[in-house]
Parts: C-alpha cells; structure tokens; sequence
C-alpha cells in the first residue's frame, strides 16, 4: 500500500447500468465500486460481456439513453459525481480531464476526415488553439506516439494507416487535450499480435511519462500483468475480485481469478496442458440465481444458489465476492 | 484521374448506339407516322399525295437504311430538321434544356434542403413526435403519384386561392419576379417526391452512423454534440445522399415528362414526349442521345463527388 494520496482520482460506488431492451431488462454492470489512485494503473479483467467496457462507457457518460440507464451508483472523478454534471460540464471534462482509447482504431477514428482535422477539432475546441496552432500540435503529438514523419501523415485518412499506426494515432488524440486520466478499452485487442506489445508499451510509457492515471479494460491476464498496479475482476455485471496485481496473481481467492489463472499458457514448462473454465459465460438476459459464477464453478454450494455474495475484505487491500469465504474455508 | 474521365466519357459511345438503335426501332414499331400527322392535319387524304411526302421525307426505304444515313449525317453533327417545324433539331432541343436544368437543380436544391436536416433531426430524435411527422410525411411524399400532387397543388394555390399562376415559364434573366412565380409549383412538386426520398434515406443513414464508434470517439474528447451530428455523422451519412441525390438530379435533367406536361414547362421532356407523339424521328432521336449523355455524364459527377466524400474510395 504505497499509495497514501488522499482521494482516489477515480471512484466508483455500486455502479449499476441497465439497458431497457425489447426482450427485457439487461443489468450489464451491476453494483460495481473501486478506487483508482493518483497515477496507479489499474486493470478491469473479464470475458466479453462482462460489463467492462459498459463500465467505461459509463465513466464516459457515453451510455446511450434510451436504451442505457443508470438506476444507482455514483461516479467520483477528483471527488465530484459524474453522474449529476450537466452535458456541458461533462463536455468540459471530455478530454481535458477524461479521454478515451477505444478496442478498434479503425472503426473509432472518422474514415472521412484527416488525422489532423479530427486531433485539432479536438485541440481547437478544448484549448482554443488557433487552426496553425492546432496543426503544429498535431504533429508534435504525432511524434510523441512515435508515428514516423508525422508532417507527411499529417493529412492522410485512417485507412491509409497500418492497424498499429492508427491505434498510436487514437493515443494521440486522447492524449492531445493533457487528461489527467485515461481509459483504454482493450487498445491491443484488435492488433496485430507483434504489434500489441509495442503498443501497450507505448501506452504505459506515455502514462508514466505524463503522471497520468490509467483504467485499462481487458481481457488478457497476460497484459494486466505487464501493465498494472492495481486489478479488478468483472464476471457477468459484478466486480468478483479486487486487489494488488501481486496479490491477484500470487494468492487468487475467487474461483473465477483462480479459472482464469490456470487459462493462461505458461512458458516455464510447469502445466503441460491448460484448464479452462467448465461452462460458458451466463446469458445475461436470464442470469443464474445467487452468485453469477455458481453454474461454473467447482465449489459451488447451496447458499450460492440461493445469495449474491458481497465483496470482502480478505486480506488488507484484497477483496473477493465468494461465500466461500464466509466459512472461514479460503 | 484524367484517364479515368477520358474513359467514362468514351463509354458514352457504346452507350449511344445502343440506345438509337432502341429508340429508333421502337418509334418504327409504333402505328402510324410524321405523314399521317401532316396529311392529318392539313385534310388532305390521296394515296398519291401520301407516296410522294413518303418519298420526300424517305421514309419508303427501309428502316436499316434510313439509321445508317441518320447516323452517318449525325456523326457529322447534323441531326436533320424536324419534320414538324422544320428548324433544325439541334435548335429545338437546346431552347429545351435551360427550362429542365432550372427546373432540375432548384427541384433537387430544395429536396436537399428540406430532407438533409429533417432527415438528420428525425434520425437524432427517433421514436419521438418529429421523427414519427416525418416519417409520415415522407412516407406520403413517395407514394402520392406526382402528376396528381401536381395537379391538386394547382387546384389549392391556382384556381382556389389564386396566389401563383397554373402553368407557364417566364425567362428567369428577364422577368424573375415572374419566373419565380412560374417556377414554384413546379419545383415543389419535384422537390416534395424527391425530398421525401431522400429524407428516409438521410434518417436511415443517420442512424447506422450514429451506432458507430467514432462518434463517441468524438464525444470522447469533448466535442459539443451539434459538432458531433452535424459535422463528423452527418459528413459520413451524406455519402449515400449524395449519391442518390445525383442520380435522381440526372433523372430529372433527363426531363420531368409528365411535371413539363402539366405546368406547360417549355423543357426537354416536354419536347421529346410531343415529338414521340407527332412521331417526328429526327428529333427523337436526337432527343434520346441528349438524355444519353446526361445520364453518363450525370452518372461520372456523382462518381467523382462520391469520391471526394469518401476518401476510401479510389476511382480506377
């Protein structure tokens, strides 16, 4: 517990997100709370569609209404409730304070405008920056994410870049605006695998270099383990887990981080195969009673069928949703 | 790019003589012809007189042999007289196309400058009151026949109201005040049809870009949410607008037939719909290249428009 800043930059408080859709009620994040220190790195782990992009979106106030709402919860960003800001307030947060880096560079950067037309929209709105301004920024940032003779790419569109240069291109512009805080949303998940470590690498140099605070969506144990101080463990809507990346790795006290672990390819010789996790994610539509995981897991009992379990205190900073933990049996 | 111009251009040739030789088929197909019209017409009925205006006009040689002379006289640029004024085609048809032209482009203007911003407001505010008004309306708009929304516009603002003029065309450089007036029903007939299209299409569009993510890209890094609609959406949904806004303006450059008809618009549509009818070949067919080559050219504007929206594409 090194961190001993006052107040969290970043604070979630039995956040809950729920979509109205015609089939029904969907809770895609449910009651979900953790705290992101001043400069720490935290990472959000889950399968797809276990609420972690929600979960940012929701951060970003990006939730379209209808269908999205959010019923309860509160999001404290340096202390003060996104949730209750005006659309102008949040506006004045987006970027100068907030920015984002979404999963698929090609789809969330605008394929008719250039590079530059869409940075120094950015620059020119939040800073005021004049059009030439505007332009030199651009290419300062450019070379900052290490985009190779960024005067010459300046005008050029999103597709006539590569995968990786077009996600270092997205970091730009998230970071062109001096956010405090960024969110990255599985920014490696749709590259090309030779290029995700060169880009996660990018990303936790440009945070360290820049003092920022990071939430980093994904789904790769493996990159939360590169890149993270702090790990939070989303299954099915509900944070499962919450701890230091140590602590999660060496000492796992939820089935599901314990499932996870034992998927992941070691390169040391020690499993000769892997174990994944018995069962498929629950339809979110229709989710199990009590605990989301008990269908899956191998410890399940009665009473987990029946409850939800709370999130505990394990060891001091360790927190885990499991009733196995209340019998004293972990 | 030249080269691509250069052989879009040339595709018109193909093009052309297919559709003459259509075109001069099908008229040949139809009963009766020009002296039917002219012997009709001045009360004269003897078979003599009949052979020898056949002769004159050469219309006893088989047809075969009057299109390769045509074409060869048209090749040269000379596209004969027509058989009923008996002033040159070219003539004819050139004091046609001004008319359509400004008929054309005010129609599809004001088609845009309804439907662009009604369509993108229904597609913001979907299942809301105004996205259902307009919806409706448009739906309205595409299945009113326009001759009969022509009609009933001329009965309201004409004859029961009596604020503009029933038909007419006054030349908008020397009188615009009253080619206004001409021009105003006629337009918002073409514009109502073509702008209810194109607002279902703008909303539909609309919303397909609205589900994508730069859009909260974009509102990701500040920007204010009339920026994000009207300037980063709206350039993307504008792509298929565009596109079939161009190909219904080459449509309507091709002539309003019916629209030119009702309002007595001196335009091309006009022209060549009467010409079919007094079955006065020369300028049919000269007619039918004229529509031809609108079409492709029309077809080659829309293409390099597309092109400059859409910087993905790449014309080759």
């Amino acid at each position: 517990m090194a961190e001993t800043v006052p107040r969290p930059v970043l604070e979630l408080d039995g956040l809950t997100v729920r979509f109205r859709l015609r089939r029904g009620d969907l809770t895609a994040v449910d009651g979900v709370s953790f705290a992101i220190e001043r400069g720490q790195t935290f990472g959000l782990v889950g399968e797809s569609g276990s609420g972690k992009s929600v979960t940012a979106k929701a951060i970003m106030r990006l939730i379209p209404d209808p269908p999205g709402e959010i019923p309860s919860g509160r999001v404290l960003f340096e202390g003060s409730n996104i949730l209750d800001k005006s659309d102008a307030e949040m506006r004045a947060l987006r970027g100068r304070r907030i920015a984002m880096v979404f999963q698929e560079p090609m789809s969330a950067l605008n394929p008719v405008f250039t590079v530059c037309d869409q940075i120094s929209d950015a620059l020119r709105t939040n800073l005021g920056l004049s059009k030439a301004e505007a332009r030199e920024r651009v290419v300062e940032l450019l070379s900052l994410v290490g985009i190779p003779s960024p005067q010459k790419r300046l005008d050029s569109y999103v597709h006539e870049f590569s995968g990786g240069m077009r996600q270092r291109v997205m970091l730009a512009m998230a970071l062109s605006c001096n956010p405090g805080f960024l969110i990255a949303d599985e920014p490696t998940t749709a590259l090309d695998v030779t290029i995700q470590a060169t880009i996660l690498e990018l990303i936790t140099s440009m945070i360290e270099r820049l003092g920022m605070s990071l939430l980093f969506i994904t789904h790769n144990l493996g990159v939360v383990a590169h890149a993270c101080d702090r790990v939070g463990v989303m299954y099915a809507s509900h944070i499962v887990e919450l701890g230091d990346k140590r602590e999660i790795f060496a000492n796992p006290q939820h089935p599901y981080t314990v499932g996870l672990l034992n998927s992941i390819p070691r390169l040391d010789g020690h499993a000769k195969y892997l174990t994944p996790i018995a069962g498929s994610v629950c339809n979110m539509m229709e989710p199990p009673s009590g605990c989301k995981f008990h269908p899956r897991c191998a410890h399940a009992m009665e009473v987990c069928r029946r409850e939800i379990p709370r999130l505990k205190e394990i060891a001091p900073g360790h927190l885990a949703a499991c009733h196995l933990h209340d019998r004293g049996t972990a | 790019m030249l080269a691509y111009i250069i052989r879009r251009i040339a595709y018109l040739v193909p093009v052309l003589f297919v559709l003459t030789v259509v075109v001069f088929t099908f008229v040949e197909m139809l009963p009766g012809n020009i002296i039917d019209t002219l012997v009709g017409s001045e009360g004269v009925n003897d078979p003599e007189v009949r052979k020898i205006l056949e002769k004159e006009y050469g219309l006893d040689q088989p047809v075969y042999v009057r299109y390769a002379k045509w074409l060869l006289r048209a090749v040269q640029g000379d596209f004969g007289m027509s058989l009923v004024t008996r002033r040159p085609v070219a003539v004819e048809l050139m004091s046609g196309i001004p008319a359509t032209v400004y008929l054309a482009v005010v129609g599809i203007s004001l088609s845009m400058l309804i439907a662009v911003p009604l369509g993108t407001i229904a597609a913001v505010k979907r299942n809301t009151a105004i996205d259902y008004t307009a919806q409706v309306t448009s739906l309205i708009g595409i299945s009113i026949p326009e001759f009969w929304f022509a009609i009933l516009c001329v009965l309201f603002f004409s004859l029961y109201l009596g604020w503009l003029p029933s038909s007419g065309f006054a030349n908008p450089f020397v009188d615009p005040w009253a080619s206004l007036k001409f021009l105003i029903l006629p337009a918002a007939a073409v514009g109502f049809r073509q702008a209810a299209y194109t607002t279902r299409l703008t909303r539909s569009s609309m919303l397909d870009e609205m589900n994508k993510e730069y859009v909260d890209t974009a509102r990701s890094v500040g920007l204010s949410e009339g920026k994000v609609i009207f300037k980063y959406t709206l350039r993307n949904a504008m792509i298929p607008t565009i596109t079939i806004s161009g190909l219904q303006l080459a449509n309507l450059l091709g002539g309003t037939v019916v629209l030119e008809s009702i309002f007595a618009w001196p335009g091309i549509g006009r022209a060549i719909f009467e010409a079919i009818l007094q079955r006065d070949y020369p300028l049919v067919q000269a007619g039918v290249l004229v529509l031809g080559c609108i079409v492709v050219i029309m077809n080659l504007l829309v293409d390099l428009t597309y092109r400059l929206l859409n910087p993905r594409v790449k014309l080759g």
